[in-house]
């Protein structure tokens, strides 16, 4: 999280002095994701089990290779089950000063930023299997765009709300002194000398925060490596 | 109220709002009926026309619906259509004060709304042959919240609507006039500055508008509607005109049908006449669209007018000019045309398919004008852009890709049991030449991808044989994507996807550091700059 503390150069940009998106440290799903999605699995698929099993007593199917109609369904919920999985170990998440990042995908791997400036506005949501897990998403929403521009899942319900919450107060704070858009970035400077302990406060918070029980997340190899 | 009187409240009042404006709620002239009918007309008609082909025919093959029940029936709808506009006009009321305009409007339900000026981001005047006579235009504002047209006044008196017009101007020129010795409000100081600032850009002439309807893709478009019931109408025609050629003496020693090369002749002559046609007509379309078309700077944004039946004027705030698209279609290429389209924030992909967006648009660009254009566009004054090129890695990927797509298809055709195996060699060969084709789109098109960084402005280019060029500011994008497949993982690839309010543009297949160092940077330009999305 280092790299949150060095604040953007200011005068000459050298490319390759920006703070780098990929050198931010993602944080992983929440603990419970794993078993939420195991959850969400089986309520999804027991109904294709259960059909399949009452299936073989129907008088015209022959009732001897049971197996035959399970099986597959089972295996198919399996390899769901395992790339879900994969999938939720793949994911992370970031806050920075200045934007969110959202890493996604098991084999075609993407890295999202959505700046907190061009954020509209943030919401959070869950679902009752969802709740059960203290988990919620976060989506945020930019303008002109017409679905959520940037979905986090998984997420504790807690970190969830502290994160809407800061969103929210830092879009009030830029429409508060962006107002007018012909102004100078002189009320961009105010913005941030005058949110930026209080942000980076919030940032310590939540990484005291995360508790150890996170989602087990692989060391991705494929992820955006350094740049050289 | 008569008309001088209003003129001199126009030019002398210090707040210079017509004074007929000020005063509360106020509707349309009685004359915009007529405009509203017409183009209440125009739209039933518009909306329905395939309703009125299908209805067409059936009254066509009934013997019952005769003359007078058609005329009945097109008498009540012209009567009730009248009716309509009555109504609408009665209950469309408008109010504007110095910061805002109210409009309410609508038949069974009354909406109100409330547009404050400054975040009008675009007017247009608009003014269609029928509204000349009548001393009207049509008024139109754009908001970036909304997709599609906000506010439509539909017809308002011409010097009324020129006098909203400079009086949104004026709002929005205010907090940047602070520095400026402008800031006064003494009305004719600021107007003459206003007229002093204004700087003619670009103007078409006929010639090229032409031109760009020759290049412009609506061509095509026009080819659809129209090659779909002619195929049918061209092929009885061909036949009748065999039968015809084949009765005369001269042709009756050579049977034409068993020569396929002077059929294929014929047709090949038939479809270059009625491409031919279409161009002209394309290119006459287009002289009648944008008839005049002059483009002017102004301190805050641009104008546009242009019009020959339908006389426009649309204004567009700079800021709010977030990228700008340079075409150049195939054929565009060949007689050194472009047409450059501004996007704006706001309007989105999806009101652009429903043909409701107001494009910033600029017809029949020359090949030496269009870099220049770009420029004042975007406020820029660059240097050469140094093209860089993607990985030729996605070259072969693609080319694999299709020639074993298309490998396939021609060796599954040929296990197809039948009869005549001797055809299917000819699909198969087809195929294959097929495939060249597209190896050969594929390398052009890998060509011609690029990108180049000047300072703060991004371009993008892709293409065929034509190309598509996007300019923007790296602090317009909204969100900003790096993605990489396995292949592109294992060789340290990334496909870059930046999000503008108008749409995604991507750079597909440059190198990892290229990618991230690109979304670095866009990062900060947004970051660090005032200019929010909206």
């Amino acid at each position: 999280m280092n790299e949150l503390d060095s604040d953007f150069y200011n005068e000459v940009i050298d490319v390759d002095g920006l703070p780098d998106y990929s050198e931010a440290e993602l944080q992983p799903l929440a603990g419970t994701f794993g078993r939420y999605i195991l959850i969400t699995q089986a309520v999804y698929w027991l109904p294709f089990i259960l059909g399949a099993l009452v299936a073989s007593w129907l008088p015209f199917i022959s009732s001897s290779h049971d197996y035959l109609l399970v099986a597959p369904i089972i295996i198919l919920a399996l390899l769901i089950y395992l790339y879900r999985l994969a999938d939720a170990r793949h994911r992370g998440w970031a806050l920075r000063e200045h934007d969110l990042i959202a890493r996604s995908g098991v084999w075609w791997r993407s890295v999202t930023t959505l700046p907190v400036a061009r954020i509209q506005h943030v919401e959070t949501s869950s679902g009752p299997i969802e709740r059960m897990h203290r988990l919620a998403r976060l989506s945020c929403y930019t303008a002109g765009g017409m679905t959520a521009d940037l979905v986090v899942i998984g997420l504790n319900a807690d970190t969830a709300d502290q994160l809407r919450e800061h969103l929210l107060e830092q879009i009030r704070q830029r429409d508060a002194y962006g107002r007018d858009e012909d102004a100078l970035p002189i009320s961009e400077q105010a913005l941030e000398e005058e949110t930026e302990s209080e942000s980076l406060d919030f940032l310590n918070q939540l990484e005291d925060q995360q508790d150890e029980s996170n989602f087990k997340q692989d060391e991705p190899d494929g992820a955006p490596q350094r740049r050289d | 109220m008569n008309q001088t009187a209003r003129h001199n409240v126009v030019t002398d009042s210090a707040e210079s709002i017509p004074e007929n404006l000020q005063h509360g709620w106020q509707h349309l002239p009685v004359a915009a009926i007529v405009t509203l009918y017409i183009s209440g007309l125009q739209k039933f008609v518009r909306e329905n026309l395939f309703l009125f082909f299908g209805a067409g025919t059936g009254f066509a093959l009934s013997d019952w619906f005769g003359l007078r029940e058609l005329l009945l029936v097109g008498g009540f709808l012209l009567l009730g259509g009248l009716l309509i506009a009555m109504i609408y006009h009665r209950r469309f009321q408008y109010q504007v004060d110095e910061q805002h305009i109210r409009v309410r409007s609508g038949f069974f339900e009354q909406k109100e709304l409330k547009v404050p000026f400054e975040r009008v981001q675009t007017t247009g005047m608009s003014q269609p042959i029928y509204m000349k006579p009548l001393g009207l235009t049509r008024f139109t504002l754009q908001t970036p919240g909304a997709s599609i047209t906000e506010v439509a006044l539909p017809g308002m008196p011409s010097h009324e609507a020129e006098a909203l017009r400079d009086q949104i101007a004026r709002i929005h020129n205010r907090p940047g006039q602070g520095a400026d010795a402008n800031s006064r409000p003494d009305q004719a100081e600021n107007d003459s500055a206003a007229v002093e600032s204004t700087r003619q850009l670009y103007s078409a002439s006929n010639w090229n508008l032409f031109l760009y309807g020759l290049t412009s893709n609506q061509i095509w478009l026009m080819l659809g509607f129209v090659i779909g019931p002619a195929v049918g109408y061209l092929n009885d025609f061909i036949e009748d005109y065999f039968e015809w050629m084949q009765g005369l003496a001269l042709f009756q020693a050579l049977s034409l049908y068993d020569s396929p090369f002077i059929i294929l002749l014929v047709v090949l002559t038939l479809i270059g006449i009625v491409l031919a046609v279409l161009m002209v007509l394309s290119g006459v379309l287009a002289i009648v669209r944008y008839s005049g078309y002059q483009l002017a700077s102004q301190h805050d944004g641009f104008r546009s007018r242009y019009g020959f039946f339908d006389q426009r004027e649309n204004t567009l705030k700079r800021t709010k000019l977030h990228s700008v698209q340079l075409v150049q279609t195939a054929f565009g290429r060949l007689l050194e045309q472009w047409h450059i389209i501004g996007h704006q924030t706001g309007v989105s992909e999806l009101a652009s398919l429903a043909g409701k967006s107001q494009k910033f648009m600029i017809p029949g660009v020359r090949n030496d004008q269009v870099d220049q254009l770009a420029r004042d566009l975007d406020n820029h004054c660059g240097t050469e852009p140094d093209w860089q090129v993607i990985d030729p890695l996605l070259q072969r990927v693609l080319s694999v890709r299709w020639s074993l797509l298309i490998s396939g298809v021609a060796l599954l055709i040929q296990w197809i049991p039948t009869d005549h195996s001797q055809r299917l060699d000819v699909i198969s060969l087809v195929l294959l030449g097929l495939n060249l084709a597209v190896l050969w789109m594929i390398n052009l098109r890998c060509k011609r991808w690029g990108f180049a960084l000047m300072g703060d402005v991004l371009m993008i280019r892709s293409g065929m044989i034509g190309q598509t060029i996007m300019r923007f500011r790296l602090q317009s994008c909204q969100q900003v994507r790096v993605a990489q497949s396995p292949l592109q993982r294992k060789r340290s690839i990334a496909t870059l996807h930046l999000r503008l309010p108008h749409g995604e543009v991507s750079i597909p297949w440059i190198r990892l550091n290229q990618a991230s160092g690109l979304a670095n940077l866009g990062l900060y330009h947004v970051e660090n700059s005032a200019l929010h999305a909206l």
